[in-house]
């Protein structure tokens, strides 16, 4: 499997690099006078010939078994059976949901919920990870926007905790 | 009115109260700061400036140097504790500062980081004063083609961080170059890659990529494994011995010299600042290291070369600052502003006309070295007790703190998930050996490599030659292919002494 994952991955580089070529060869020339100048799409061309040469190379040697992965041999339902696993996942989608809410819980809220949710899950307990939720949310006011004058989302809810 | 005034007074001035409050409070904003994953040495001084208006230039100047010093240092405390680099010039010092983190020495680590940032920014600041105006002049001889193999040159050192797997380091190197080509084309004003997304058109930022890479990678790693989320982050007991230290800083003394001293002339090269100078010194103390292999799991030569080269590289750019008005970095085109701004103008004339000045801008600079010990330990004793805390705890914050400092760079969205993104590809570079560094390093020098081949290509009419006739392009190369290949020739030579032996 280790091998197979490292084949993969050289099948990828190659993928990603045809794409990028193609999309780059859409780029418009740079003529000045009648001289064809380096224009925008040079660099990246360059880039993903150099990509496709290691992502063959990458192929070869795992072929030949030079290139070891440590990705374990796991079908997906072991995977996503395994609680270390299934926390990286959760974390993936709870940042994604997190973001998403900001905009309109605004981030005092969707901070505390957030964080409350992460704690509970990583077992730190209610108690302890109410109380370190809403520190966190107090630091980071206090830094980000009482002493950097940054400025965090509010919401679209019109919650405001802290003016 | 200016350099007649306030500024014509003896160096003693300096210590007047006016200057030492502000500049000391500055200098804990700066361990603040530089030590928040998110926020920059750039953006501390950016924030400084401003406050220094309304007050005595000198006090200005205090508070953007202290400030610097201070901010450049602290970005060492998360990158040693947690592996999140508080600022772009941490990052090198993140490899092998962490690694002795995990094994119960990240006091150690920091307290040798702190003094080597403590002797790099003296030597940086000695070497400003001695060598500023010849140093500044041969960088000036510098046109597209020499800038454009140190680029590549700096990319090289992708090779020296690959642990041992060229190919893999040069695969993270191009993915690097490769985000950095992302947004509006400098020179054709085209936007590329950004499949008509605004946000992508303003191309991607550098710092959700790093917090990404680095923290969010770690993060995911740590909650992996149940019996570690409840272990404290800090397992040493912080324990700051200045002697003690002194004395391993002192069996290393010609590193820390070397770092330093590249550190400056790196810093002092007009785009290339604390950050680049850091990665150069690392790459070059490993491949000059008697054991390379100690590099990256926790060795003390490689937390002495990053940290030493960064603060010495802040001496660097303001040598081409403040002799041509060239900034060195992002810092010193705002302290160029600045200068501006209490009208003063920047350029050789500056040392004729405001001698006073500059020498107390060198007595600010060396005193800052020193008040940035007894800071230095406020800051790592503050930082080490948020961090007793439990993993689980602090793997919480580390991803709040994340998601705020993306965020703050410009107030975008997009960067938080920009940030989650490449969190997920730093997991993925992980499990499959690439090394994370060399596309930091792509992403930073891209626009250098970039630029300079094509404008000088365009100057050229699309004639490579000139790029290698120059005699410094051709110490470049030579230097390029000695980093790239120098692990073969020393294969070549050892089996070569070995049959004569």
């Amino acid at each position: 499997m280790g091998k197979s994952t490292n084949i993969w991955f050289g099948i990828i580089l190659i993928v990603i690099a045809v794409f990028i070529i193609i999309i780059s060869l859409g780029f418009p020339s740079f003529i000045v006078g009648d001289k064809k100048l380096p224009g925008p799409n040079f660099f990246p061309v360059i880039l993903s010939i150099i990509l496709i040469i290691a992502g063959g190379y990458d192929i070869l040697t795992a072929r030949r078994g030079d290139m070891c992965a440590k990705i374990p041999a796991k079908s997906s339902k072991e995977y996503l059976k395994d609680w270390g696993n299934q926390n990286v996942l959760i974390i993936i989608l709870s940042l994604i949901t997190y973001i998403s809410f900001l905009k309109w819980l605004g981030f005092i809220l969707a901070t505390f919920m957030f964080s409350l949710f992460l704690m509970i899950r990583l077992k730190t307990g209610w108690i302890r990870g109410t109380i370190f939720s809403t520190i966190a949310v107090i630091v980071i006011m206090l830094l980000f926007v009482k002493l950097f004058k940054v400025q965090l989302p509010e919401g679209s809810l019109g919650i405001v905790f802290w003016r | 009115m200016f350099f007649g005034g306030k500024l014509d007074m003896p160096l003693l001035n300096i210590f007047q109260l006016h200057i030492l409050i502000p500049w000391i409070l500055s200098m804990a904003v700066g361990i603040l700061i530089g030590g928040t994953p998110g926020l920059t040495a750039t953006m501390a001084v950016a924030l400084i400036v401003p406050i220094t208006y309304y007050m005595d230039p000198l006090a200005g100047f205090a508070m953007i140097l202290g400030v610097s010093f201070t901010s450049i240092f602290a970005g060492d405390i998360p990158a040693t504790f947690l592996r999140i680099p508080g600022t772009p010039a941490s990052a090198a010092a993140v490899l092998d500062g962490f690694e002795m983190s995990k094994k119960g020495k990240g006091s150690l680590a920091l307290t040798i980081d702190l003094i080597c940032s403590v002797i790099g920014g003296t030597i940086g600041v000695l070497l400003l004063i001695i060598i500023a105006p010849p140093l500044a002049k041969f960088a000036l001889q510098f046109t597209h083609f020499q800038y454009f193999w140190l680029g590549v040159f700096g990319l090289s050192m992708s090779a020296v961080l690959s642990r041992g797997n060229i190919v893999r380091g040069l695969i993270s190197a191009v993915l690097g170059l490769l985000v950095s080509t992302v947004g509006i084309d400098i020179t054709t004003g085209f936007p590329r890659f950004a499949f008509g997304n605004i946000e992508l058109m303003g191309g991607i930022e550098f710092i959700p990529v790093m917090v990404g890479l680095f923290g969010i990678s770690e993060v995911f790693k740590n909650v992996k494994s149940p019996d570690r989320l409840i272990e404290r982050t800090i397992h040493d007991k912080i324990n700051i011995s200045i002697f003690e230290t002194l004395l391993i800083v002192w069996e290393r003394k010609w590193i820390v010299l070397k770092s330093s001293f590249i550190g400056t002339c790196v810093g002092a090269l007009p785009g290339a600042g604390a950050d680049i100078a850091a990665w150069v010194a690392y790459g070059i103390e490993k491949k000059t290291s008697k054991k390379p292999e100690e590099f990256g799991k926790g060795c003390i030569d490689g937390v002495i070369a990053p940290t030493s080269a960064n603060n010495a590289a802040l001496g660097g750019t303001w040598i081409p600052a403040l002799v041509f008005g060239v900034p060195g970095d992002s810092i010193t085109a705002i302290v160029l502003g600045a200068m501006l701004m209490y009208g003063l103008r920047p350029g050789p004339l500056i040392f004729q006309q405001s001698p006073d000045l500059i020498k107390s801008i060198f007595a600010i600079a060396l005193v800052s070295q020193i008040f940035l010990l007894p800071v230095g330990v406020l800051g790592i004793k503050a930082y080490s007790w948020i961090l007793k805390l439990p993993r689980n705890v602090i793997m919480v914050f580390v991803l709040i703190f994340s998601v705020v400092g993306s965020y703050a760079i410009r107030n975008s969205f997009f960067d938080i998930y920009i940030m989650l993104f490449f969190g997920v590809i730093g997991y993925i570079f992980e499990n499959l050996n690439i090394p994370p560094a060399p596309m930091i390093l792509g992403i930073i020098l891209g626009p250098m490599i970039e630029d300079n081949l094509r404008v000088g290509l365009i100057k050229t009419g699309g004639n490579y030659l000139p790029f290698l006739t120059n005699p410094i392009s051709a110490v470049l190369v030579i230097l390029i292919i000695f980093t790239f290949f120098s692990s073969n020739i020393s294969n070549i030579f050892r089996i070569i002494f070995r049959k004569n032996k």
